[in-house]
């Protein structure tokens, strides 16, 4: 027999071992010594109220309450919510001390909707709503919908609860809903945010919040509100008070570099005015009209935001290659892709860019994003090569720069201006003209085509005060290939409300929805294109319209499909010759087909369809309308042709 | 009628192959006759390029050209170009389709075949000419 060796232990080995064992046993041994000699604790915690005095069951005050207060300073219309209990405190100021009313409770079925709720509201009123969710799982929920936000510098005023005391956390899921460091998830793509731990601080906090969230660039903001500190009687020695609110005043461009860019804009052949994010008020809109009369300059726009009239002469948006392409003088205002505008890329196997720019070409940019980046999100695109680059808000440095290009501008210059003028207005026409005669193919196709679609739905609202509150701009399906920015004419502020930000899917339903709330009280009439596959992410928000009597007239572009992304798997087969006739595995919305009228019906909204004869879409569009001018929603489910 | 799979003008080619004998042999006479009239060819720039457009409707389908371009080839502004009614003559149609310059996809002999491309196109030429939008849409 040999010796055993499984089991054995050497020397070296003996000795580490007993020499660890009994070190652990003298500090497990100290430790117990020093836990015994230590004060020991009553049997329970003092702050688990177990007094007699502590069997007080009601309160006089309540911290909420003067969250509220706080709230209520800074006039937030509405609070939108799903119901939780980390911030039932809240809630319930809400509902009683409040009276419900201003801010109003507006019920969500999901936290993303609560956010592009807010953000849709923003769009077209201007001013933020407040969203209350859970810090960890409502947060979870909201993200994607702060994110959309953020990338469209939309404000969002998102208050969470959260229970930062261990010890007063109730077993259970209040643990599970309870986080050390709540806004840490968003952090990357939220403005600010604050963790308040008195109800002095969370006054300062919830304010200062407003503050920021509302000095260009705007942005989400994040406040936690503590359920302790929701929840507790109102500490008899503290002195509450709402701190004031003084909003900044955005900032505006550096005089001698607005000097040097009205100097380029005025000498300059062929200038060109490209404008995504910049009307964030009605007055940025006439401050570009204003500036493009004035230097009878081209205009694109982006569409971020309702910039320019689409009829507008001057409106070059439908022929912006061309423009570009002639120009000497680029000014992008609020313009993050300005790499997009002066370069084409291609996607194809090997990606390339080649500029569309002729040589010499001067580029300036005015905008708040060069005051505020952020690096792990990268939605700040390529980097813009500029000769003139002037940090601040372009809407505000609009007025400054049109008084200096006035005081710039010759007689001779000035006709020179209006002979190019005419120029554009006739290759503006030109362009119209061609889009209406595009538009008539196809014209009795079903499924419906997107032109067909867009012209059926002018004839019905082009009398009416109307308001498209989904995105009609942007590679996607939205807006229907853009047909209606070629065929109706957009020329007040709330005409459209631009892009979503960061195109993240979900957004369309809840930010019409609060768009249309924000249309409601102006008696406008709201007009949706929602995309089917958008709706299915958080069709609760139909729900949501019927309950609060939001009137919104929702058209379906209903191509039953994620259509994007079977283009997108068609350019993969293609591309690695293997066909293309399974691009539908995985992006399409059939087999069954959604019935969206059914599903809109059971949550209480007036519905027809779907429909997918055009000479049908009329009549269907007319019943609709007379509905939501009764003050409800109504569906109108329409077949439509992928693009 | 065919369906398609990865490869699909091998497909297409093959259930072709699996139609009736008689059927076959009546098809290869009516070609040798209208063949024989047709001789000598003539080179006329009026007489249409080859191609089924009934075929073609269904190509366009399923070789998914109507999914930037529209069911009736009616072009998008944002995905894809109008095609039809008066399509680019056969020979261009096939090298933009086989080496696109823009965006588009490539699409290979393998997964389009020169003679499916001539049914397309004929689907395209038959395609109706714009309505006039101008009682919906005043200027």
């Amino acid at each position: 027999m040999g010796k055993p060796t499984d089991s054995s232990v050497d020397r070296r080995g003996f000795i580490k071992q007993a020499v660890t064992g009994t070190a652990a046993l003298t500090s497990m041994s100290s430790v117990a010594a020093a836990q015994a000699t230590a004060p020991q604790p009553p049997a329970s915690n003092p702050q688990e109220n177990t007094s007699r005095e502590s069997d007080v069951l009601t309160q006089g005050t309540s911290g909420s309450d003067y969250m509220l207060d706080v709230m209520k300073s800074l006039s937030l219309d509405y609070v939108c919510l799903n119901p939780g209990s980390s911030f039932r405190g809240l809630h319930e100021s809400v509902v009683n001390y409040g009276g419900n009313r201003a801010p109003e409770m507006i019920t969500c079925c999901h936290e993303e909707s609560s956010v592009a709720m807010a953000h849709g509201y923003f769009k077209i009123e201007g001013k933020p709503l407040a969203v209350f969710a859970h810090g960890t799982v409502g947060l979870q929920h909201a993200a994607m919908a702060i994110y959309n936000a953020y990338c469209d510098r939309v404000p969002v005023y998102i208050v969470l609860g959260n229970t930062l005391d261990a010890t007063m956390r109730q077993q259970g899921f209040e643990w599970m809903h309870s986080v050390q460091d709540a806004a840490a998830m968003v952090r990357d793509y939220v403005k600010w945010d604050d963790t308040p731990a008195s109800l002095p601080h969370f006054g300062e906090s919830a304010v200062r919040a407003y503050k920021i969230a509302m000095t260009p660039p705007f942005g989400p903001v994040v406040i936690v509100a503590d359920t302790e500190l929701q929840e507790l009687p109102i500490p008899e020695h503290l002195n509450l008070r709402v701190p004031k609110l003084t909003l900044a005043s955005p900032p505006q461009g550096d005089s001698g570099a607005v000097a040097e860019l009205a100097r380029l804009l005025v000498a300059a052949t062929s200038p060109v005015l490209v404008a995504d994010k910049l009307a964030r008020t009605p007055a940025g809109m006439q401050h570009l009209i204003e500036l493009a009369e004035l230097l009878q300059a081209a205009v694109i726009s982006q569409n971020g935001r309702m910039n320019f009239p689409s009829h507008h002469p001057l409106n070059q948006t439908m022929r912006s290659e061309a423009v570009v392409a002639d120009a000497d003088m680029i000014l992008a205002l609020e313009a993050t892709n300005i790499f997009g505008v002066v370069n084409a890329f291609r996607d194809q196997l090997h990606r390339t860019s080649r500029p569309l720019t002729k040589a010499g070409v001067k580029l300036a940019s005015i905008t708040a994003g060069d005051l505020y980046l952020k690096s792990n999100y990268q939605d700040f695109q390529r980097y813009p090569e500029v000769d003139l680059a002037i940090a601040a808000d372009a809407e505000a440095t609009l007025p400054s720069l049109i008084e200096t290009v006035k005081r710039l501008i010759t007689d001779d210059r000035r006709r020179a201006y209006q002979e190019r003028g005419a120029r554009l207005a006739a290759a503006s026409r030109t362009a119209l003209d061609r889009a209406r005669a595009d538009a008539g193919y196809a014209w009795d196709s079903t499924p419906i085509s997107t032109a067909r679609a867009a012209a059926e739905l002018w004839a019905h609202i082009r009398t009416e005060d109307w308001s498209l509150v989904s995105s009609a701009v942007g590679p996607s399906s939205a807006g229907w290939s853009a047909w209606p920015l070629r065929l109706w004419k957009f020329e007040k502020s709330y005409h459209h409300i631009g892009s979503t930000g960061a195109a993240g899917i979900g957004y369309g339903a809840p930010a019409t929805v609060g768009a249309a709330l924000a249309n409601r009280k102006y008696g406008r009439l709201s007009v949706s294109i929602q995309n089917d596959g958008d709706l299915m992410y958080g069709p609760g928000a139909l729900w949501t319209a019927a309950h609060h009597k939001i009137p919104l007239l929702i058209i379906m572009n209903n191509n039953r499909a994620y259509h994007e992304e079977v283009m997108h798997l068609q350019r993969m087969s293609s591309r690695r010759n293997r066909g293309v006739d399974r691009a539908g595995v995985g992006t399409t919305l059939d087999g069954p087909a959604i019935d969206f009228a059914k599903l809109a019906q059971g949550l209480g909204v007036d519905a027809q369809g779907p429909i997918s004869t055009p000479a049908d879409l009329g009549p269907a569009i007319k019943r609709a309308i007379e509905v939501v001018k009764r003050g409800e929603p109504a569906l109108v489910d329409v077949v439509m042709q992928p693009r | 009628m065919t369906t398609t799979n990865a490869t699909g003008s091998m497909a297409h080619q093959q259930i072709r192959s699996t139609e009736k004998p008689h059927r076959v042999r009546a098809t290869m006479l009516l070609a040798i006759v209208v063949g024989a009239l047709a001789w000598p060819p003539r080179a006329n720039p009026q007489s249409p390029p080859p191609g089924n457009a009934e075929e073609g409707r269904q190509l366009f389908v399923r070789k998914g050209c109507y999914q930037c371009h529209g069911r009736e080839g009616q072009g998008s502004p944002t995905t894809g170009p109008r095609l039809g009614p008066e399509p680019l003559p056969l020979a261009a149609f096939v090298r933009l389709v086989r080496t696109p310059r823009a965006q588009m996809p490539p699409y290979t002999e393998k997964v389009v075949s020169d003679s499916e491309l001539a049914d397309i196109r004929a689907f395209l030429e038959t395609r109706p000419r714009a309505a006039t939008i101008d009682a919906l849409v005043p200027k």
